[in-house]
């Protein structure tokens, strides 16, 4: 998507629902992904990925536009609620979620999130090298989760995430140094 | 393992790629279903209403200070004149009654005129009797009657002064009308020290 497209549709987005739409779907796929292989554990990404967007469309309006594109807005709101997750011993739903659970179900008739979930949890199952890798760095600090994550895992260019985390390049290039020197003394 | 070696695992390592439908699906359902949209659309009628809600306050407010509250201020000099114990003796004794009111600054000048009744019986503009005279005579054949001046503030009459041929006071120079001061009653002097 276009920079100058995706402005107008976020401001659009604002009271449309057909533009948030556009942008759900866009978005949603990579927000999951990132999130689900920060957690690697599908029920909790569900969870915080869903979080994530109603606090987008809860917090739209604040939204400003400074030629940064709005994943990185999403990223840094699924970043804050992943770090949330990970300082809790148990992530607490808000009630909003709740409500979209029931909504959203209810509305849904063909929806089986319980046969879908079993699916997905044997599918992450055979990503062995990357389950490894998942462990031994959620045992680090937030900080460096998140720049290996978005560099390793997202494929992310040191300026997006500089973009994602709103720190400088030269930031994120020692931040990464030091979290790969924490990885490494991992095992 | 060496740091460019975790650098190349890392680089190469197979993420994955998990897709979740129906959760896609039910959470966008969710989210257009929301309450932000239903808000959103109150919003706007809010938005719509709002400048039309304070257009009809500025005009019922315009209303008030230039018709509504004029009226009231005029009705209340109506009130002092009628409730003059002078002015009430003309009134009631004499065929008198008041035919126009008009604002000027902080005071009032009430025209009191003769009652049509008195208008057809005698003529137009004779035989009214000046303040202090009891019968209709000669001296007073152009007379047709009085311009009370009111102060709003003090809630009193405070000076007077009479008109020929005027049955309105568009009619009439205001300054031009010599108008003789009331003085105030006994009862209204302010008291001195009672010592």
């Amino acid at each position: 998507m276009e920079l100058s497209e995706e402005k107008e549709l976020v401001k659009q987005a604002q009271k449309n629902p057909d533009a948030f739409a556009r942008l759900y779907d866009h978005y949603y796929p990579k927000i999951f992904g990132y999130v689900l292989r920060r957690t690697a554990d599908i029920e909790v990404a569900q969870d915080i990925t869903s979080e994530t967007f109603f606090k987008a469309l809860k917090k739209l309006w604040q939204f400003r536009w400074r030629n940064v594109p709005f994943s990185a807005w999403l990223y840094k709101i699924a970043t804050n609620e992943i770090n949330q997750y990970f300082r809790k011993a148990e992530y607490k739903k808000s009630l909003s979620l709740e409500e979209w659970q029931e909504q959203g179900l209810e509305l849904m008739s063909s929806y089986d999130p319980e046969s879908e979930l079993m699916e997905a949890q044997e599918k992450i199952k055979q990503y062995r090298d990357f389950q490894d890798i998942q462990k031994k760095l959620a045992r680090l600090p937030a900080k460096y989760q998140e720049v290996i994550a978005l560099r390793f895992f997202e494929k992310k260019q040191i300026k997006e995430i500089a973009e994602i985390l709103g720190k400088k390049e030269g930031t994120i290039k020692s931040l990464l140094h030091r979290a790969l020197e924490k990885l490494r003394e991992t095992g | 393992m060496e740091h460019e070696d975790l650098m190349r695992k890392l680089e190469n390592l197979e993420t994955p790629d998990i897709e979740l439908p129906g959760h896609k699906q039910a959470l966008r359902i969710a989210l257009l279903n929301s309450r932000h949209f239903k808000q959103g659309s109150a919003m706007d009628w809010a938005k719509i209403l709002a400048p039309v809600t304070v257009a009809v306050l500025v005009i019922a407010v315009v209303g008030f200070f230039n018709v509504v509250q004029p009226r009231i201020e005029m009705a209340h000099a109506s009130e002092i004149v009628r409730n003059d114990p002078y002015v009430q003796e003309l009134l009631g004794e004499r065929g008198l009654e008041i035919a126009d009111v008009e604002l000027r600054d902080s005071e009032a000048f009430v025209l009191v005129v003769l009652k049509p009744v008195y208008v057809e019986l005698y003529g137009n503009k004779d035989l009214v009797p000046a303040p202090g005279e009891t019968q209709y005579s000669a001296c007073n054949i152009s007379f047709s009657g009085y311009i009370f001046k009111v102060d709003l503030a003090a809630e009193q009459v405070v000076a007077f002064g009479e008109v020929a041929n005027v049955t309105d006071l568009g009619d009439v120079k205001l300054e031009d009308i010599n108008l003789a001061k009331i003085a105030p009653s006994e009862s209204e002097e302010p008291e001195g020290d009672a010592g």
